[in-house]
């Protein structure tokens, strides 16, 4: 197919001539693509940024139910379980929530065995090196920066009063705030030792929040989980699978906000196409009819509208793709990153890490372009088959 | 080539540059680096618990995966979805009925 430029031409003077209307497609068609576009890139960072770390994670994580409800779990089960073979080792964990009714948020207290030392350690690479205090005792947390955010205005610079369960108060000093580039994950994290952990979320000392097991062949992991299975009947296994598989099915596209969304860029689209192709404008058949009058084949008026198309459609998804590139990464989508975040006062930055996905541009690009063009072309082929005699008058 | 299919040629071939611009800046500036990684691994190695502290009003989306369906019953029977992250973060679908 040799393209004719006389009819590029054509299709660019009478897209100027309807310049009003033309202008406001390509507004519209920009928006939409920009939302559509948008949306898929946060979910694909959020996507990305969980996944980039899922390795790090427990092999096998044990929780114990009653009544359908999850309930701190005995530490003897921990002995019993590192006795399964192919267990390499086996932590009861003790972490929880913890409200802070001034500011109305929800920090998460996780305890660390061996704080101390960890913190000389590798809690040295996630420690802003500015925030850093000197630390005599155990008495000390760590905190991500909105924690320290939010304590900062409510007036505790250098320590913070837990109340812990039974009603007394806890002062525990701030001995550093974790780096900014680890926000998404620590934002809302408080890091304790397990001992100061057990006394603010009010565990029993005999009891775990839930258990961790490393596994040391990851090709026994499903016989240990049977065998733990066997063993207590009453607990809910997570393993590091099953966490990707949660990984990937974090955003569901069936329903609430994101089907709203959906549905409302894409009915705005199929009125846009249904507009088009329910019939052309009394004008519109004129200048088909004109042009069929002086001698153009079906082919050429075709042509022509495709170039009509295509020219409207391509310059929409470019500008609305580079128009969702800066709203996603530069501007930390405002308005749609309230969605993601909800209504706590404990909010991150929202610094999404840049990922490039072509099939999510492939994905929009045919389900907009195609639909487009062929909406534009379907009627002026029902218009040019027609007689030009019948169709000017 | 005439005036109007220049023009119209220039107009795209700049849209195409800036996209391309746009990306390489963001691929530049808002990639993860390796070193980057390496911080978000320790820590999760540390921490030891999934998800991400995007939305964290309420337990069953802020450590969403370790979750189950019945968690927001848990909270209070009387509380049907309220939080705006939840209408659009599926449940987490791990259940020791499948194991």
């Amino acid at each position: 197919m040799t393209i004719n430029k006389y009819l590029i031409e054509y299709s660019i003077n009478s897209l100027l001539r309807q310049k009003s209307k033309n202008t406001f497609i390509i507004i519209i068609f920009t928006f939409l693509i920009a939302l559509i576009t948008s949306i898929f890139f946060i979910s694909n960072s959020i996507k990305y940024e969980l996944n980039s770390t899922i390795d790090k994670l427990p092999d096998i994580t044990i929780q114990k139910l009653h009544g359908g409800r999850i309930v701190d779990i005995d530490n003897s089960v921990i002995e019993n379980i590192i006795t399964i073979a192919g267990v390499q080792s086996t932590i009861g964990r003790v972490w929880g929530y913890y409200y802070f009714e001034n500011a109305g948020v929800n920090f998460s207290i996780m305890g660390i065995d061996n704080f101390e030392t960890q913190y000389t350690k590798s809690l040295e690479k996630v420690i802003d090196d500015s925030t850093k205090t000197d630390i005599l005792d155990n008495n000390f947390m760590l905190v991500g920066s909105g924690v320290k955010k939010i304590l900062n205005n409510n007036f505790f610079t250098n320590s913070f009063n837990f109340i812990s369960n039974d009603g007394s108060f806890k002062k525990v000093k701030i001995g550093g705030v974790f780096k900014s580039d680890i926000e998404l994950q620590s934002n809302d994290m408080i890091l304790v030792s397990k001992e100061l952990a057990y006394q603010i979320l009010g565990v029993d000392k005999s009891k775990s929040t839930d258990i961790v097991v490393k596994v040391s062949n990851p090709k026994e992991l499903n016989t240990i989980v049977n065998k733990i299975k066997l063993l207590y009947p009453n607990t809910r296994i997570i393993t590091n699978d099953d966490l990707k598989v949660s990984y990937e099915s974090i955003f569901d596209y069936k329903s609430g906000l994101f089907l709203t969304l959906f549905i409302i860029s894409l009915f705005t689209f199929f009125i846009i196409i249904y507009d088009k192709t329910s019939g052309l404008s009394s004008s519109e058949k004129t200048e088909i009819g004109i042009l069929k009058a002086l001698g153009w084949k079906i082919d050429d008026i075709l042509k022509e509208k495709f170039y009509e198309g295509f020219i409207i459609s391509f310059i929409s998804y470019i500008l609305g793709i580079s128009i969702a590139f800066i709203f996603v990464y530069f501007l930390h989508a405002p308005l749609l990153r309230d969605i993601f975040e909800g209504y706590s006062q404990l909010k991150t930055t929202f610094n999404l890490p840049f990922v490039i996905d072509f099939q999510i541009l492939t994905l929009v690009f045919f389900i907009t372009i195609p639909v487009y063009i062929s909406a534009t072309i379907i009627p002026s082929w029902k218009t040019a088959t027609l007689d030009a005699d019948e169709v000017i008058r | 080539m005439n005036k109007k299919t220049n023009s119209l040629f220039i107009f795209t071939t700049l849209l195409l540059i800036s996209l391309l611009a746009i990306v390489t800046v963001l691929d530049i500036f808002y990639t993860t680096n390796n070193k980057t990684i390496d911080i978000k691994k320790s820590f999760v190695n540390i921490v030891g618990l999934p998800d991400l502290a995007i939305s964290t009003e309420t337990n069953y989306i802020r450590h969403r995966s370790l979750s189950n369906i019945s968690t927001i019953f848990s909270d209070g029977p009387e509380h049907t979805e309220y939080a705006t992250a939840s209408f659009i973060t599926n449940v987490a679908k791990i259940s020791h009925d499948d194991k």
